[in-house]
């Protein structure tokens, strides 16, 4: 058991984190506050460099030609991505290449030639389509997009909410179900295209953040080809699963280095501010406030690296849910007090869009719903802790 | 497009005008939408400020300078994807940007597609 980072991770957070400080950061001093892309010539740019330091696609694995870290790795590095104004969710502005499709890892041959590939050149984007207006954490009866077969190809009715990426999108993963009787094994994955007769979005859905908002898209009666079914019919939800908890994993470092940079942010402050002629980090009830963000800040880390070693030795997925549900409850709560207490002690600037606390605040409320809520998270911990096999201890 | 009527700029009532964030269109006398803007984070007087730029005698965009005469606006916090939603369905009403966005020679967004064409079938270019 080793709780130090590795010398190469050290390298790559460090190398990330020199790329945020000196890169990133400076350009957001022009941007809109809540700008979440760079100007072309700028993300041209960057991305060539990112490139040129083999860390483009971070999450993609060495056998499709990304750097093939570790979920360690990128957990650590994750943490490091998200530290400026714009991270949370355009962590570097996706200069590092934006998370991909990874169910389409799993696709055959001919679906990767055609959809993975251009995806991870750069070339294509893809969207996910899991949550209806009916609901997303409970995908086994929620769905009611419908597929029915038509000889070689399969018609899809239904509309999807909450989907990030569909209107500059060539294609997505739509889940809709194939048989009504099977319940979690009647859902299958198909792969639509979006220039295919009858799909539209049918609005943006205006939220919290302005950045990477959420489409609302209708397929009406689109027709695919029976060949873009992802994995086997009946089994979109395990396919959706694997992928959804190991990516719990990165957004809850991501939420983690939001708190990082806003205790960073709050213990500056505190230094520097004086009330009634001494500095505000010599009044105990600033000092409990950082304290208990350190505690929250320190005990998510460590949740976050645990599951993610998990995922990394067990591989597969229903093995680390419980873990990984921990870590994503825990890492976005306490990251949403840590923001609000840094808030608490900036006083008026907090709220004002000259810092950037107000966004990460928005943003960071959102996080404690997106990837499966914490009462969800809380579901899966129970079920974990009534299954039988309790025993609490690490060995 | 903005649900609300367009209104005659008057420089006595500017006031009026909140300084809020949110987006605004700017259009020629006939209604026509010259220019589709937001009053973002980092603008000094919110949708005022913005707003009345486009009016005065220093207004650096050739097409409302000469052609502005209406406005109208909606406060919003989520400026920048209301902005983008505006000019994206203005794009596909016209197969282009408003004249006044094309003129300030600022590289328009990455804008996306909400509908196939109705002439060729397929999303806008």
């Amino acid at each position: 058991m080793d709780l130090q980072p590795s010398e190469e991770q050290r390298m790559v957070v460090q190398t990330v984190r020199r790329f945020i400080q000196e890169e990133i950061i400076p350009l957001e001093r022009d941007l809109d506050p809540d700008a979440f892309e760079l100007p072309p010539e700028d993300e041209e740019r960057l991305t060539k460099k990112v490139r040129e330091m083999g860390l483009y696609g971070l999450d993609v694995p060495a056998e499709f030609g990304g750097p093939g870290l570790d979920t360690v790795t990128l957990a650590l590095v994750f943490e490091e991505l998200s530290q400026h104004r714009a991270g949370l969710y355009a962590p570097a502005y996706g200069v590092f290449g934006t998370v991909g499709l990874a169910q389409l890892y799993r696709g055959t041959e001919e679906q990767r030639q055609k959809y993975l590939y251009p995806m991870l050149r750069g070339e294509k984007r893809g969207f996910f389509a899991l949550t209806e207006p009916s609901g997303g954490s409970d995908p086994a009866r929620a769905i009611q997009t419908k597929a029915v077969r038509d000889g070689d190809y399969w018609v899809i009715t239904g509309s999807k909410v909450f989907i990030s990426g569909a209107d500059r999108a060539d294609f997505g993963l739509v889940y809709a179900r194939t048989d009504p009787t099977k319940g979690r094994q009647g859902i299958t994955c198909f792969i639509v295209e979006t220039h295919m007769p009858g799909f539209s979005i049918r609005r943006i859905v205006h939220t919290l953040r302005s950045a990477e908002y959420a489409t609302e898209i209708t397929l009406d009666g689109v027709r695919v080809p029976a060949g873009n079914i992802l994995g086997e019919e009946g089994q979109g939800l395990d396919i959706a699963n694997e992928v959804l908890t190991r990516n719990r994993i990165t957004y809850s470092a991501a939420s983690l280095g939001v708190a990082v940079a806003a205790q960073r942010m709050a213990i500056d402050y505190a230094r520097q501010r004086e009330t009634f002629g001494a500095p505000l980090s010599t009044r105990q009830a600033i000092q409990w406030m950082l304290i208990d963000s350190e505690i929250e800040i320190r005990s998510a880390r460590w949740l976050i690296l645990q599951a993610a070693d998990k995922a990394d030795r067990v591989k597969d997925a229903r093995a680390y849910r419980f873990e990984t549900a921990i870590a994503k409850a825990f890492a976005t709560e306490a990251a949403f007090r840590v923001v609000d207490r840094a808030i608490q002690i900036h006083g008026g600037y907090g709220v004002s869009k000259d810092l950037p606390l107000e966004r990460w605040f928005r943003e960071l409320r959102i996080r404690r719903i997106g990837e499966g809520p914490t009462e969800v998270q809380r579901l899966i911990i129970a079920r974990e802790l009534f299954s039988g096999g309790y025993h609490g201890s690490l060995v | 497009m903005l649900r609300k009527p367009w209104q005659p700029f008057d420089p006595a009532n500017l006031k009026a005008i909140p300084a809020t964030l949110g987006v605004y269109e700017v259009a020629d006398p006939q209604g026509r939408t010259l220019y589709i803007g937001y009053a973002g984070g980092r603008s000094l007087f919110g949708l005022r400020g913005e707003i009345a730029r486009h009016f005065g005698p220093e207004n650096p965009n050739p097409v409302t300078r000469a052609e502005a005469a209406l406005y109208r606006y909606e406060v919003t916090s989520a400026y920048l994807s209301r902005w983008y939603e505006l000019l994206t369905l203005y794009y596909e009403a016209h197969y282009d940007l408003p004249p006044g966005n094309r003129a300030t020679g600022d590289r328009p967004p990455k804008l996306g597609r909400f509908h196939l064409s109705p002439v060729t079938g397929r999303w806008q270019p």
